[in-house]
């Protein structure tokens, strides 16, 4: 993305926004079957799409852009009659879809080659339609007709003709087509263009990028550019030759006493005052441009190593408090200060966590365009309902797990809901619902997709998993979550046909994997003709954890807090042993296995009869009893990925830094959970 | 003008022909300087569980947390407790640290790749199949090492 220059970084910025909020407007009206409310906007931002890449020379998107602007300039007018309101959502989407792709060519660095010909001719046609026989009148806006066709001048050429030229004096003055608008950016471009041709420049009115009002200015008296060149005049022509928009343009050569004289009796002057002129439409871009300036965009590296350097701090902090230096001695006012250092670091942490969390309502928008788009084609009727889309996640979340909801979106729409026959002999509603909720349970994000609609097959999935070898132990020894978790493995689908959209079985190890890459867990829940819900936990934070300490031998293990129920001293006498060499221990009647970390990882200790203490950490509802040597303490911890050269060990995540600067392993408590 | 090309060329030479050569007994290795990105004393290695036995564990290098492999064991040589002489020489293959315990490190020498042969083919030595190649050093000889091939899986 770097290598754009600003101006197409800005479009490219610009675009994608206007095209989000597009495609929300289409989405809203096409929910109430009304665009009334919504055509004014949509005209806008067409409008806005079509100046901004008519100024970028992207023709093929100014002109689709232009075409839908006019077909809602005629709709502001008419009484609409529902028939329509289908096929105008459904060219606003095809629209839609056209600039993404040519959106995501450009930003991939390549041309925008896709062609408008097909589109503006469906425009065209649909528009004569709804006229009847009568032309459009409002269709006249000849501003892609007479945008002007340039070849470009073959630099070359006029290089070797002109190279001995000397610096020339230039005054040019640019008068825009009437109906060009933002005259003032399209100005800008200008004189930035011209920058690299010129040794000298100087333009009037001078602020036409912080004053809107110069719009007005320009459009009245017109643009001008004095400047100095050595450029031939010739290269120079055909420069504004290409210039998009230009209504007039006169170019005079002068020497340098009138090139002076002209300066001086501009430089001092402002522009003349310019009578306020109140335009709504005005007031509501000026509105859009000042609230646009509260935000910056970051490069997300940089971001990354704010939170990287925070942990450092965090690490460094207890460093220092905990220095061995210090334990003897009393210390009330440094107790104080680094009390108030720990506020600060805390608060500095949860401030940068913040920066990198979004909110997930534009991936539950795209879902909801997913599940549009699917209904047409699979002929299901189904509800969408979106909960909790405010619900903010970290940025790299919001990356990865736009896929996985996709695939579990289109599995509920293809495999669970119903067709409507087979669903209306069932006694329910025709219409299928799919709820897409998020929230925030402790530490963790929940997203879960919940259908209505037949649930999931237990049966089949386990014969199907049998007959793939995926499992072997009879079905009644299976729970449910058992059977479930199947539908994760690479290749499994019990769907007979491949449709467009599913069956192929790449969904669900997919889904699986992305959740797994950023630490979350899966559950799905399922009842025989009443729906299924799949719900992807994520932890909020994968970088720092409220870790407890505890120590096996020599080694020190840090457990994430949120996995801890309870801790106690059993007797050694109170362990039994099941028929396998299982050890478990019954705490309220119940019992649980144990798994002592001495043995588990080998661990060589000196002193094996000291009395440990048992950890109870619990995982997607399963609880397992940890055995180590004693707990030493809470602390928060900074984690670091295990090194590529290190072996991925089940049970530990990673490491941590602790404030001495030994390292602990982070243990993950799904790593111990029993099958 | 040909004058500055060969100036290039032997800039570019002094760096490529750098080696560090260390100690393990009485044999001398050398480690091309461009791996290098650090040497370090013995400091406290904590234990991994579950991995293979030449991997020592892991140490806190200003912060990162890297791995340490112990080159006597890669070698199929015995252990040998660390002393104040023992260094951890850390190197960087494809972007990711890595440290090595040597014996002792010994200086950097300069080894122009005609002094090079080949590793000499009938030789059963475990260590063999680490090498790069063989280096003539002041009438005396450094086995090179292939970085790559240490952490390559047997």
């Amino acid at each position: 993305m770097g290598t754009h220059d600003p101006m197409m970084e800005m479009y490219l910025f610009e675009t994608n926004q206007l095209l989000n909020r597009l495609e929300q407007l289409c989405m809203d009206s096409e929910r109430k079957q009304d665009i009334t409310d919504e055509i004014p906007e949509i005209f806008r931002i067409m409008h806005t799409i079509k100046g901004n890449s008519m100024m970028m020379l992207l023709e093929d998107i100014g002109k689709v852009a232009h075409r839908i602007e006019d077909l809602f300039d005629y709709l502001k007018g008419v009484d609409l009659s529902k028939i329509y309101i289908e096929r105008i959502i459904d060219y606003n989407f095809e629209a839609i879809d056209f600039f993404k792709e040519e959106i995501s060519k450009l930003e991939m660095g390549a041309e925008a080659n896709g062609d408008s010909k097909d589109f503006v001719q469906k425009i065209d046609d649909f528009l004569t339609e709804i006229h009847g026989e009568k032309k459009p009148e409002s269709n006249t806006k000849p501003t892609v007709e007479n945008q002007k066709y340039f070849i470009a001048p073959s630099n070359s050429k006029t290089d070797i003709l002109f190279r001995e030229s000397i610096p020339e004096y230039y005054y040019i003055k640019i008068f825009f087509d009437d109906d060009a608008q933002m005259e003032n950016v399209r100005a800008f471009s200008i004189v930035h263009n011209l920058k690299d041709l010129t040794s000298e420049m100087q333009y009037f009115p001078s602020d036409i990028v912080e004053n809107e009002e110069t719009i007005e200015y320009i459009k009245a008296e017109g643009f001008e550019i004095l400047f100095k060149t050595s450029e031939s005049e010739a290269k120079m022509h055909s420069y504004f030759e290409t210039l998009a928009f230009v209504k007039k343009l006169d170019m005079k050569e002068l020497d340098q006493g009138e090139y002076q004289e002209m300066l001086e009796l501009r430089l001092p002057g402002e522009p003349e005052t310019i009578e306020e002129v109140v335009h709504e439409e005005f007031i509501k871009t000026a509105e859009k441009m000042t609230s646009k300036q509260n935000f910056i965009s970051v490069d997300v590296h940089k971001v990354d190593k704010l939170m990287d350097l925070v942990g450092e701090l965090v690490v460094a902090e207890s460093m220092v408090i905990n220095n061995p230096d210090l334990a003897t001695l009393k210390l009330n006012n440094f107790q104080k200060a680094s009390r108030q250092l720990r506020l600060v670091i805390n608060e500095m942490q949860d401030v940068i966590m913040s920066v990198r969390m979004v909110p997930l309502n534009m991936t539950f928008q795209k879902m909801s365009r997913i599940v549009r788009d699917m209904k047409k084609k699979v002929g299901k009727d189904v509800n969408l309902e979106l909960i909790g889309e405010e619900t903010e996640v970290d940025k790299n979340v919001i990356e990865k797990i736009a896929d996985p909801l996709m695939h579990i979106i289109r599995n509920a729409m293809d495999h669970g809901i119903e067709d409507k026959k087979t669903r209306l002999s069932m006694g329910k509603s025709p219409e299928g619902r799919i709820q897409l909720s998020a929230s925030h349970v402790g530490g963790d994000v929940v997203i879960s997709v919940k259908d209505d609609g037949k649930g999931l097959d237990k049966e089949a999935i386990y014969y199907k998993a049998y007959e793939k070898g995926l499992i072997t132990k009879p079905m009644e020894e299976c729970s449910d979550q058992e059977i479930y978790q199947l539908i994760m493995h690479a290749g499994f689908s019990t769907k007979v046909e491949v449709t467009e959209f599913s069956g192929r079985g790449v969904g669900m190890d997919v889904v699986a994997k992305n959740i797994e890459s950023l630490g979350g867990t899966i559950q799905i829940n399922s009842e025989q003709d009443k729906g299924s819900e799949i719900s992807i936990l994520i932890p909020l934070t994968l970088a720092i954890v409220d870790g407890m300490m505890m120590r096996v031998g020599e080694t020190i293990f840090t457990l994430p807090i949120m996995a801890v129920k309870e801790s106690f001293i059993v007797e050694q006498s109170e362990v039994i042993e099941d028929s396998n060499g299982q050890e478990m221990v019954m705490i309220r009647g119940e019992c649980y296995p144990v798994i002592r970390l001495l043995d588990h990882y080998n661990i060589e200790s000196s002193n094996e009869l000291a009395k440990g203490i048992f950890v109870m950490i619990e995982h997607d509802d399963k609880q397992v009893l940890l055995y180590a040597d004693e707990l030493i303490g809470e602390q928060q911890v900074v984690v670091k990925s295990l090194s590529k050269f290190v072996k991925k060990v089940k049970g530990i995540s990673g490491f941590a830094l602790l404030g001495d600067g030994s390292i602990s392993m982070i243990l993950d408590p799904s790593g111990f959970m029993m099958a | 003008m040909k004058k500055e090309i060969l100036n290039l060329q032997e800039e570019k030479n002094l760096e490529e022909d750098k080696y560090l050569t260390f100690a393990i007994g009485k044999e001398v290795f050398a480690l091309d300087i461009q791996y290098i990105d650090d040497i370090i004393g013995v400091q406290d290695i904590t234990k991994v569980p579950e991995q293979p036995y030449y991997l020592m564990g892991v140490i806190n290098l200003r912060g990162i947390i890297i791995p340490v492999i112990d080159i006597r064991l890669r070698f199929n040589k015995s252990f040998r407790a660390y002393d104040d002489r023992t260094c951890i020489i850390v190197v960087k293959i494809d972007d990711a640290q890595i440290g090595i315990v040597v014996d002792t490190v010994l200086e950097v020498i300069n080894i122009s790749e005609d002094e090079i042969a080949n590793p000499p083919g009938h030789e059963a030595d475990q260590a063999k199949q680490y090498m790069k190649g063989i280096g003539k050093y002041n009438n005396t000889v450094v086995i090179i090492i292939d970085c790559d091939a240490l952490i390559r899986e047997d």
